[in-house]
């Protein structure tokens, strides 16, 4: 007999979600994280949407340390000095929440412990135990074997699982993203008074530009209660060679997005706290990642259910819905005995009836933006033309078309181009 | 032979968060772990008890608030220690812990330990205050002898001996049983608990007892700070090879260089 039920790998959000729910079934389940403590050094934008959480959680957020509840949502251009703000106001219904990782995974960890799982951290796992072709446990850091009759892989973009066990290939250079953010503390009073936002409702404000210097990518904000987080995404995995160039260029842009005069005033008095920098899979890569094999299952980013949007990121919530789904697949298998590849198959069918469709149309949205002109001639026009409109001098006003014109042709679009970029662009928010 | 190991919950000094402008420092905020040192005793108290026999107990008086998130720091930092071999542990914790001076909390350990152990492991100082005071005190409350700063530990009949590293020279010395010993870096590598182990070391026996001193405290800490650092601010200018001699030059007249 196996010394566990499940192995989980990963105390992030689908790790823990998968723990609990299969704790809560009464299997024996260990977890076990690499990181000092859940979450210590997990980072994210900053936006989790509710839904999937909510089915196992309802209303999650009276419990969990969630930071502010979204209900400002702004896009920005920015260009040179200048910039364009659009807002929009939406009710409280719990729709999204800002958090912060280190508390936030600590908690759901926590769950997963109540319920009777083993969470033990501070440990790395090497990879899967193989036996006879079929994953039998996993092999913890000093070649420690330990069995299980089901291994949930949760162990992130990266998933050095999933590639062991043959379920993914390699990831290279060209196949991720680059995000770096910084949690920069204010007063709540002060945050609430710049954000225009009442008690415990927050922003999400993604601003996009001539900072990425034409590479797709851009800045964003998030409120918390009583910091922002800021950060900015970039596809510069494939023009950067070293790691340490990746870095420097993420460290410059960053700070160029915080001293532009209209991002400036939102940060101005606030003290740096934190400082962390994350990888992003790319949509290409993260569609070949297969998610079952003889005794194994891949659930979260390991599986590729994560989204990059070219500003933000969104996978929290995939990483929910995929554990729930896997928790349910794995508890079916053991329940039969039977935990081959064909029983565990069921993983993907829940999947493809629900979130998979959900995701295949946001993945359909991003392969719309990898217009490049996106990230640059849309907020440059953008904010020229509203300069057109607003600013007043001494010379005769062009009227609005024949503006329009000369700025798309100066970038070397033509109209219908430009009115399909819209679009796109439209469609894909 | 039983064997205490007083453990100390330490705050995670590499995670302490200060704030240079007001000196405040978020001690709240910082995670608490079991001391390195206290590893060390651990180990020791492990190789004693396997070739003595006996049982080994780590006690902790936890010292930062008794929140429920240091509860529960508390006994992960307690599950480790009882994951490299030893038997049980005590957790004393309560309200106004955090205000003992080092003459309380002795007072409170020597009741927990007098009739129960023979021999009292510590470390020579703990990773957050390092008073080093603690041992001390402790032996002078049981009445026991105290040997400081060992580098070596042999239990013979009813006696110890105890090599002590000083800055010159090492110093053997031969106490009666029971003892109060602590122990210095040099005295052996803590081995790494294995995931089994872990795992097994939270079936272990862990007694929580209430912090009930009848004593009060001697020294009372009026406010922590960070010393201030002051910035010269010395601003250096001209193109790079003029502005490297001139920072060389500012660099030795300080007597960094
Ligand atoms: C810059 C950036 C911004 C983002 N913004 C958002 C956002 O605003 N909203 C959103 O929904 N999503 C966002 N995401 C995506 C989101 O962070 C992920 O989709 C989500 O964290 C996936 O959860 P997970 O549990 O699958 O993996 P993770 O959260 O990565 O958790 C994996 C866990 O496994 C542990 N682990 C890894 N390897 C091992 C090992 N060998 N042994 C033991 N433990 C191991 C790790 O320490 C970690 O705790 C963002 C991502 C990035 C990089």
């Amino acid at each position: 007999m196996a010394d566990f039920d499940v192995i989980v790998v990963g105390a992030g959000p689908a790790g823990s979600v998968a723990s609990y729910l299969l704790a809560k079934r009464g299997y024996t389940v260990l977890t076990v994280e690499r990181g000092k403590r859940p979450g210590a050094k997990n980072m994210f934008g900053g936006r989790l949407y509710s839904w999937s959480l909510e089915r196992i959680f309802p209303e999650f957020w009276k419990e969990a340390p969630v930071e502010r509840e979204v209900t400002k949502e702004v896009l920005g251009f920015l260009h040179g000095d200048r910039g364009v703000e659009i807002r929009l106001s939406t009710k409280p219904e719990g729709r999204s929440f800002t958090l912060l990782r280190a508390k936030f995974d600590q908690w759901l960890a926590e769950k997963a412990e109540d319920a009777g799982a083993e969470v033990i951290s501070g440990f790395k796992v090497e990879g899967p135990l193989i036996r006879d072709g079929r994953v039998v446990g996993i092999v913890a850091e000093g070649d420690e074997e330990m069995g299980a009759e089901v291994v949930i892989a949760a162990d992130g973009a990266l998933s050095f699982m999933a590639e062991k066990a043959g379920l993914r290939p390699k990831l290279s250079k060209e196949d991720f993203a680059v995000g770096a953010k910084e949690v920069i503390e204010l007063p709540k009073e002060v945050i609430e008074d710049r954000f225009g936002l009442s008690k415990d409702e927050g922003a999400a404000q993604l601003y996009v530009g001539d900072l990425t210097e034409g590479v797709i990518g851009g800045g964003f904000i998030y409120t918390n209660k009583e910091s922002v987080s800021l950060g900015v995404v970039m596809r510069i995995g494939s023009l950067a060679s070293k790691v340490s160039e990746v870095s420097t260029a993420m460290w410059e842009i960053t700070e160029k997005f915080k001293s532009h005069p209209m991002i400036r005033r939102y940060l101005e008095g606030g003290k740096l706290v934190e400082y962390s920098a994350h990888i992003i899979p790319e949509t290409q890569f993260m569609r070949g990642v297969k998610l079952y094999t003889d005794g194994m299952v891949v659930v979260g980013d390991a599986a590729g259910f994560c989204v990059n949007y070219g500003v933000t990121v969104r996978g929290m919530d995939f990483a929910i819905e995929s554990a729930r789904a896997a928790a349910e697949a794995v508890h079916h298998a053991l329940e039969s005995g039977d935990t081959s590849a064909r029983s565990l198959s069921r993983y993907q069918e829940i999947l493809s009836k629900g979130m998979l469709r959900e995701l295949e149309t946001a993945r359909k949205a991003v392969d719309l933006m990898e217009d490049e002109r996106l990230y640059s001639s849309i907020p440059r026009i953008a904010v020229k033309t509203l300069e057109h409109l607003f600013l007043v001098d001494d010379k005769p006003k062009e009227n609005l078309y024949s503006f329009l014109r000369k700025e798309l042709s100066e970038e070397g679009i033509s109209l219908l181009s430009a009115l399909l970029l819209g679009w796109k662009a439209l469609r894909s928010m | 032979m039983d064997i205490a190991v007083l453990v100390k919950q330490s705050l995670d000094v590499q995670e302490l968060r200060v704030d240079q402008d007001t000196g405040k420092i978020y001690i709240e905020d910082a995670p608490t772990k079991a001391g390195d040192i206290e590893l060390n005793a651990t180990e020791e108290a492990v190789r004693l008890k396997e070739k003595l026999g006996g049982k080994a107990i780590a006690i902790m008086l936890s010292t930062w608030g008794s929140s429920g998130k240091r509860q529960k720091e508390a006994r992960e930092a307690l599950t480790r220690v009882l994951a490299m071999g030893l038997d049980g542990a005590v957790l004393i914790m309560g309200e106004g812990a955090e205000k003992g001076d080092t003459y309380v909390i002795a007072k409170v350990l020597a009741e927990e330990i007098r009739d129960k152990f023979r021999l009292v492991l510590a470390a020579e100082g703990s990773e957050d205050n390092f008073s080093g005071l603690l041992p001390a005190r402790l032996a002078a409350e049981l009445g026991w002898p105290y040997v400081a700063y060992a580098t070596a530990i042999e239990v013979e009949g009813d006696y110890v001996k105890v090599t002590r590293s000083l800055e010159d020279f090492e110093e053997v010395v031969k106490v009666k049983l029971p003892a109060v010993i602590s122990v210095t870096q040099e005295i052996n590598k803590p081995r790494v608990p294995k995931l089994v182990e872990i795992v097994k070391a939270k079936k272990k026996p862990m007694d929580q007892k209430d912090f009930s001193p009848h004593v009060e405290p001697k020294l009372v800490i009026r406010e922590l700070k960070v010393p201030k650092v002051e910035r010269k601010q010395i601003v250096i200018e001209g193109d790079v090879e003029e502005a490297a001699e001139k920072l060389i030059q500012a660099l030795k007249e300080e007597g960094v260089l």
